[in-house]
């Protein structure tokens, strides 16, 4: 049987401001080097949510999350004077991000716990907000969802997080190259290998 | 058997990925498009893989914002306490060159993406000793090679700084609540100065103070000054040397047209030329740069420092030569060139250095 999938959703816009993301971004490093509260803010809540939710996933927890956000957000404030990001801000960002949260993870020896976290997370339905009561159409485009969810958890660990920096945080395959140190040939192959995963999932939910 | 339901041919994984993900050029993407013409089914999975390709969104980090209050109160708790002084800057030009460094190391305004105009506000964050509980609310702001920068200050005296020069506020009031207003110049730099005469705006540099009597003019004091220069375009400035603890010996007052000079080697003289114009000395102000007969030797330095580009001259004996030339956007190569052809000189270059022969 088919579902009547509403159309997809329009990919949302991470720029809170007015100006091209690259000169927002170089003048918002120019204004926190010399100490600008405000500036700090604004890069602050502009990133927030797409660093947090990709670190979230990557530490399978809020809270962990939060402590790291915290930390990378703090760390930058203490050196500002001497800050160089080298390249684009959103990859230096993700990248300084991933490596915070990889050192927490050694640190925590979570690694093994991670695993098993996301999937009761998903079961519990804290990684993704509840769903509330919806018509018959959104809620099979819900439950498909939801599949589609676990099917994108149970791929394997790289190619799960290349595909959500692509898809949930819509970086480009250059920038999810420069943020996890890959090749972007790597990328296309691990997109590849998600999408044969996901056409797989669907045929099934078809049936 | 319906072709319409014969199997789907297969596309490679990583190619629709491309495709659905953007980043597919224009061939790859109308070999997909061939491929979701060629039947019903292609057409079916590709609609459907559209719609979960689209990740939603990352939800609301933090909803409750509690970051950002540590964040906040981590800050703040490092910082000794509120602004005392406001700078606003406009997007500080650069000439037109390849962008050869990324970001200065000093605390200092960085040069913006050219023609993006934005005003930047940037307050005091302290010094260290602030730390030890002496409040010293200097702020300083630098320009390098390259780089010009406009900015105001919080009286309202608009400020253009000069490549290679450095500003630094010791006191300046704002228009509620108006105070000494004292800066400190290495370098060049244009003031337009909003008059008050309770409270007299003071530029010193390393020899000299220029203090205004409600005016525009330029202060130049560069290595090569060999003293300080101050050109006044209008308006009134005293100008009087100036020793460490001690107050000015000779002063003079320049109007519109006038030239000071306080010489920096002894005797120190303190000199004044008039009918002046104004013009070659404020040019830079509006991104030209203007030499009038000015001697080879005095236009390297400058075009160095305003360039970022390191220009040389193969024979001693070229230094004499004499220019008379305006650039306003050319690029250091364009500007070098146009040199060499006004005087019948050769361009060439050694390492990364450009040579006049």
């Amino acid at each position: 049987m088919t579902a009547n999938l509403p159309l997809p959703r329009e990919p949302q816009d991470h720029d809170g401001g007015g100006l091209p993301t690259a000169a927002r971004d170089r003048a918002w490093v120019t204004a926190i080097r010399a100490g600008d509260v405000a500036a700090f803010e604004a890069m602050y809540r502009a990133y927030k949510n797409s660093l947090g939710g990709y670190v979230q996933h990557l530490l399978g927890s809020r809270e962990a999350a939060e402590e790291v956000i915290h930390d990378l957000f703090m760390k930058l404030w203490e050196q500002r004077e001497l800050w160089e990001p080298p390249a684009a801000l959103n990859t230096y960002l993700f990248r300084a991000a991933r490596n915070r949260a990889f050192s927490y993870l050694r640190h925590q020896r979570v690694e093994a716990r991670f695993r098993e976290r996301i999937t009761k997370d998903i079961d519990a339905g804290e990684s993704w907000p509840a769903p509330s009561p919806t018509p018959d159409d959104t809620l099979r485009y819900r439950e498909l969802e939801d599949a589609v969810e676990r099917a994108i958890d149970r791929l394997p660990t790289r190619c799960r997080e290349v595909f959500r920096l692509t898809r949930t945080q819509r970086l480009s395959y250059a920038e999810v190259a420069q943020v996890m140190q890959i090749s972007v040939k790597t990328v296309e192959m691990q997109m590849g290998r998600a999408l044969a995963a996901l056409r797989r999932q669907l045929a099934e939910w078809r049936e | 058997m319906d072709p319409e339901i014969a199997a789907p041919q297969p596309i490679d994984p990583s190619l629709l990925a491309r495709y659905l993900s953007g980043e597919a050029d224009r061939e790859e993407r109308a070999r997909v498009e061939r491929w979701i013409a060629a039947s019903a089914e292609n057409r079916a999975i590709v609609d459907a893989m559209r719609a979960l390709w689209d990740r939603p969104p990352s939800p609301e980090f933090d909803p409750d914002d509690v970051v950002w209050r540590r964040l906040k109160a981590d800050i703040t708790a490092a910082r000794p306490g509120p602004a005392p002084l406001a700078v606003t800057a406009d997007a500080p030009e650069r000439r037109a060159r390849p962008i050869r460094r990324t970001w200065p190391v000093a605390a200092a305004l960085a040069a913006l993406a050219v023609g993006a105009s934005l005003a930047v506000r940037v307050k005091n964050s302290g010094w260290e000793l602030s730390a030890l509980g002496i409040r010293s609310p200097a702020r300083e702001i630098a320009t390098r090679r390259g780089e010009r920068l406009t900015l105001r200050l919080a009286d309202g005296t608009r400020v253009v700084l000069a490549p290679e020069s450095r500003l630094r506020f010791t006191e300046v009031g704002d228009r509620r609540h108006p105070g000494a207003r004292e800066v400190e110049l290495d370098g060049e730099a244009m003031f337009t100065v909003t008059h008050d005469s309770i409270h007299p705006f003071r530029v010193h540099t390393a020899n000299a103070t220029a203090e205004d009597l409600g005016t525009e003019f330029v202060v130049t004091s560069y290595p090569e000054t060999h003293g300080t220069r101050v050109v006044v375009a209008s308006g009134k400035v005293e100008l009087r040397h100036s020793v460490p603890g001690g107050t000015g010996l000779a002063a003079v007052t320049l109007q519109h047209g006038d030239l000071g000079l306080v010489s920096g080697e002894r005797p120190v003289t303190v000199s004044s030329a008039h009918g002046v114009d104004v013009g070659p000395y404020t040019a830079w102000t509006n991104g030209a740069l203007a030499f009038d007969g000015t001697p080879l030797r005095e236009v390297i330095p400058v075009l160095r420092r305003w360039y970022d580009a390191d220009i040389q001259l193969a024979r001693p004996e070229l230094a004499a030569m004499k220019l008379t030339a305006t650039f306003h956007d050319e690029s250091a190569a364009q500007a070098a060139t146009l040199i060499a052809m006004s005087l019948g000189l050769q361009l060439g270059r050694r390492g990364g250095s450009m040579v006049l022969r």
